[in-house]
């Protein structure tokens, strides 16, 4: 019986390890290098306090890729990034609009239709290469226009802002 | 034509359909292309004059060490990013098809190209270089600025001028089917509305007004002021044409009418046909009564239609009825006094227009009272009954027996006194009654036969005179049964009928004699000598007796030519075996005449007046008469 208790005891203690490394691991480390994301608004995560994110940060969260071609680019190209939506669960936020700031201070808003049902993605890359201020980097919010023809209208190009700086998350 | 309408009508309207949705959709492409287009070409490149304002202002600020060198790397890349999306975007397309743009533009993206080793190694506060450049780019502020003013004041004809113009182009041509279509349908309704205005008041087979039309015209006339002369034409014998010549030739005669009607009228005259045969003609504003009169008559001789057939000629002529009013007339009250001038006129067989007069509404409402107590007589058979049988006995000339008797009709009516049998037998067809009469005839005489128990002798024959309505192809079998009903042999009646009837289908005639013969009928041929008195006819009908009218017997002793047409009339007859009466023998010498010339049998006052059946039965005791006193010879 004593053995019982004492096994129980080092369990508890255990899991409660594993919980209290869990809630740390949710605060999301500084950045090493430079900060091309910043998101802030109706966030849980890191305490609330906004969030900067490096090249290396974003890469780290789930990517997906997206084929199309856009108003501004001639052809079919590959994009890949992270979804809206996995940045959105990675900051932990239930915000259902978002302010999207560029570097050039061109500001529009995202619905939360067009994060969860549009499918936007915050592309890094372009056909495998890292995008630049001097093409639409670093990083460029696409809609899969080729493939939703139905998407390819001026509000979501007005939405597909480039040179995206920082993110707020409304309520 | 009448077939292809309801194809046509919806071709037209699917034509109309589809343009105005091509319009509406050419309208808002428009829409679309002027102000959206435009708006974002504009806002491409307002955000890349912007973008070199900053780079320029940058690279100014960095130079007075304002700025640091990420700033204006990232001014500047900022600017390479732009320059390219202005010329890569479809946005901005129409704008690098204005001549000139796309090579000063794509200069810029050069010139930023080759600087871009000179911006990253600037270092601050050099101002020189600083200046160089600012002069290698500032230019190009000018430039779009141009740019900019060009596109907005030149507006959307150099935006997407093509693109709009294609759009307009078509929107027109959407356009102007639409009203084209629009239009045609527009007509298509009119027309057909003017078609069912057409079809609703006038007559199809002569395009003359119909009844409703013509209705209308006479209740507008009814209240202006001045004459108005209404006349109702009616073409007789219309309806043996369209049985003996066919419908066609019917319809033929009723568009000549139309015709004639039309050219022979003045141009005033509201005309209209009735219905079949009936036309009415209107005429106000007339100048000299006299004169229309006179054209009406002129119009009543030519509508006169003659058609010759193998066997026989037809003619046809208008009767004409005219109502007069003084300005302000009841329309109802109008016709109706035309009607009955109409009436008269085909009683009369006038060949000239009757005029409507007082007295005729008279007659018509006497013809009425008659109408309504002869239906109620018919109904009664007592002795009560104002309309009662008289029997006018025939006496053989040679022996002087009673040979049989003549069934006439008497009426004493109440209000008009007594009225001709020619009259009642009139009213009676005239009215439909001519079964009516005939069975109530039967069913008298049966009443007057059983007044008492004795039987009237079976050697006299009783005469029943038959109107023309009953005289078809069921008589034969309807007096069979009657006769039965009645309890008379039908060797004891004898039929008279006269040529008139017998002439209207000879055919026929000759078979329902034939018929009555085979049932043991006589038949007798009445009033001959009046009408057409055609011998062959006696011959063909086979009939058993021939009555020669009293005009003939009357002063037959004092008239030579007279006592020669009857000599041979009975000479002919009797050679066909027909016998021969001799009606209305008023005095001795009249009937020493008649017995003289052959006659068979005599009938008249001289014998006795028509008999109550109570004085006939006191005669049946008396069959032979008396020998004439020989004093009497003398006369």
């Amino acid at each position: 019986m004593r053995r019982l208790g004492l096994a129980v005891g080092i369990t508890l203690l255990a899991a409660l390890m594993v919980f209290s490394y869990m809630a740390r691991a949710s605060d999301f480390p500084a950045p090493m290098d430079d900060v091309i994301l910043t998101v802030s608004g109706d966030i849980k995560a890191n305490s609330g306090k906004d969030i900067d994110f490096d090249r290396a940060m974003l890469a780290a969260l789930p990517q997906s890729e997206i084929n199309t071609g856009t108003p501004w680019t001639e052809g079919v190209h590959n994009y890949k990034g992270v979804l809206l939506k996995d940045l959105l669960k990675a900051v932990d936020s239930q915000g259902k609009e978002i302010i999207a700031r560029a570097l050039n201070d061109y500001q529009t808003t995202l619905t939360i239709q067009h994060v969860d049902e549009d499918g936007a993605l915050v592309a890094m890359e372009e056909d495998g290469q890292a995008l630049t201020v001097r093409n639409k980097g670093p990083l460029w919010v696409i809609f899969p226009l080729t493939d939703h023809p139905e998407l390819n209208v001026p509000s979501i190009h007005s939405a597909m802002i480039w040179q995206l700086r920082a993110i707020v998350v409304n309520p | 034509m009448a077939r292809l309408r309801p194809w046509l009508l919806y071709l037209m309207v699917l034509v109309f359909v589809l343009l105005s949705g091509f319009s509406i959709a050419g309208y808002f492409t428009n829409v679309h292309l002027v102000s959206v287009q435009q708006q974002s070409s504009v806002w491409s490149l307002s955000q890349l004059q912007l973008q070199l304002q900053r780079f320029c202002l940058s690279l100014q600020l960095y130079e007075a060490g304002r700025r640091d060198k990420e700033q204006l790397q990232l001014s500047y890349d900022l600017l390479w990013s732009r320059v390219d999306i202005f010329l890569q975007g479809s946005d901005s397309e129409a704008l690098r098809r204005q001549p000139g743009v796309t090579e000063q533009i794509t200069q810029l993206a050069a010139l930023l190209r080759a600087n871009a080793d000179t911006i990253s190694a600037l270092p601050a506060g050099e101002s020189t270089r600083s200046m160089v450049l600012g002069g290698v780019f500032t230019p190009f502020q000018e430039v779009i600025n141009t740019i900019m003013v060009d596109t907005l004041t030149r507006s959307e004809s150099l935006q997407s001028l093509r693109t709009v113009e294609r759009a307009q182009r078509q929107l027109a041509f959407s356009l102007i089917g639409l009203v084209i279509s629009g239009l045609l349908l527009a007509l298509y309704l009119l027309r057909q509305y003017r078609r069912y205005i057409l079809l609703a008041l006038h007559d199809p087979l002569t395009s003359l007004a119909n009844r409703s039309a013509f209705q209308m015209q006479l209740q507008q006339a009814a209240h202006q002021p001045g004459d108005a002369l209404l006349c109702l034409i009616d073409l007789n014998q219309f309806k043996e044409v369209n049985l003996a010549l066919g419908q066609a030739q019917g319809d033929a005669m009723l568009q000549r009418t139309g015709r004639r009607l039309r050219t022979n009228l003045p141009a005033t005259a509201v005309i209209a046909r009735l219905e079949s045969d009936d036309f009415a003609v209107l005429l106000t504003d007339m100048a000299d009564q006299s004169v229309v009169l006179c054209q009406l008559q002129q119009l009543q001789q030519v509508l006169l239609f003659e058609y010759f057939l193998p066997d026989r000629v037809f003619q046809v002529r208008a009767s004409m009825g005219l109502a007069l009013s003084k300005g302000g007339f009841d329309a109802d009250t109008l016709l109706a006094q035309a009607s009955m001038a109409l009436d008269q006129a085909k009683r009369s067989h006038s060949r000239t227009p009757v005029l409507f007069a007082d007295a005729m509404a008279v007659a018509a409402s006497r013809r009425r009272a008659l109408l309504e107590s002869i239906s109620m007589g018919l109904m009664d058979v007592s002795i009560s009954n104002p309309l009662r049988l008289v029997y006018q006995p025939l006496y053989a000339l040679n022996c002087r027996e009673m040979t049989g008797m003549e069934v006439l009709v008497r009426w004493q009516h109440p209000e008009f006194g007594a009225i001709s049998p020619l009259e009642i037998t009139e009213l009676a067809e005239n009215n439909g009654l001519g079964q009516t009469y005939a069975n109530w005839l039967l069913e008298r005489i049966r009443h007057d036969l059983q007044l008492d128990e004795l039987p009237w002798p079976s050697h006299l024959r009783i005469a029943i005179n038959l109107s023309p309505s009953i005289f078809t192809t069921q008589l034969p079998q309807w007096l069979d049964s009657r006769l039965t009903q009645i309890g008379l042999p039908a060797a004891q009646l004898l039929v008279e009928i006269t040529e008139t009837i017998a002439m209207v289908e000879f055919k026929r005639s000759q078979f329902i004699v034939n018929e009555l013969h085979k049932l043991g009928i006589t038949v007798a041929l009445d009033d001959f000598g009046t009408g057409y008195s055609s011998l062959s006819y006696l011959r063909e009908l086979q009939v058993d007796k021939l009555k020669i009218d009293k005009s003939f017997i009357r002063q037959l002793h004092a008239d030579k030519k007279q006592r020669m047409f009857v000599r041979h009339i009975v000479r002919l007859s009797h050679y066909l075996d027909v016998s021969v009466v001799a009606e209305g023998i008023e005095t001795e010498a009249e009937e020493r005449m008649a017995h003289k010339l052959g006659c068979d049998e005599g009938q008249g006052y001289y014998y006795a007046r028509p008999l109550e059946a109570e004085a006939m039965r006191l005669r049946l005791g008396q069959e032979r008469l008396p020998r004439p006193e020989p004093h009497a010879h003398g006369s």
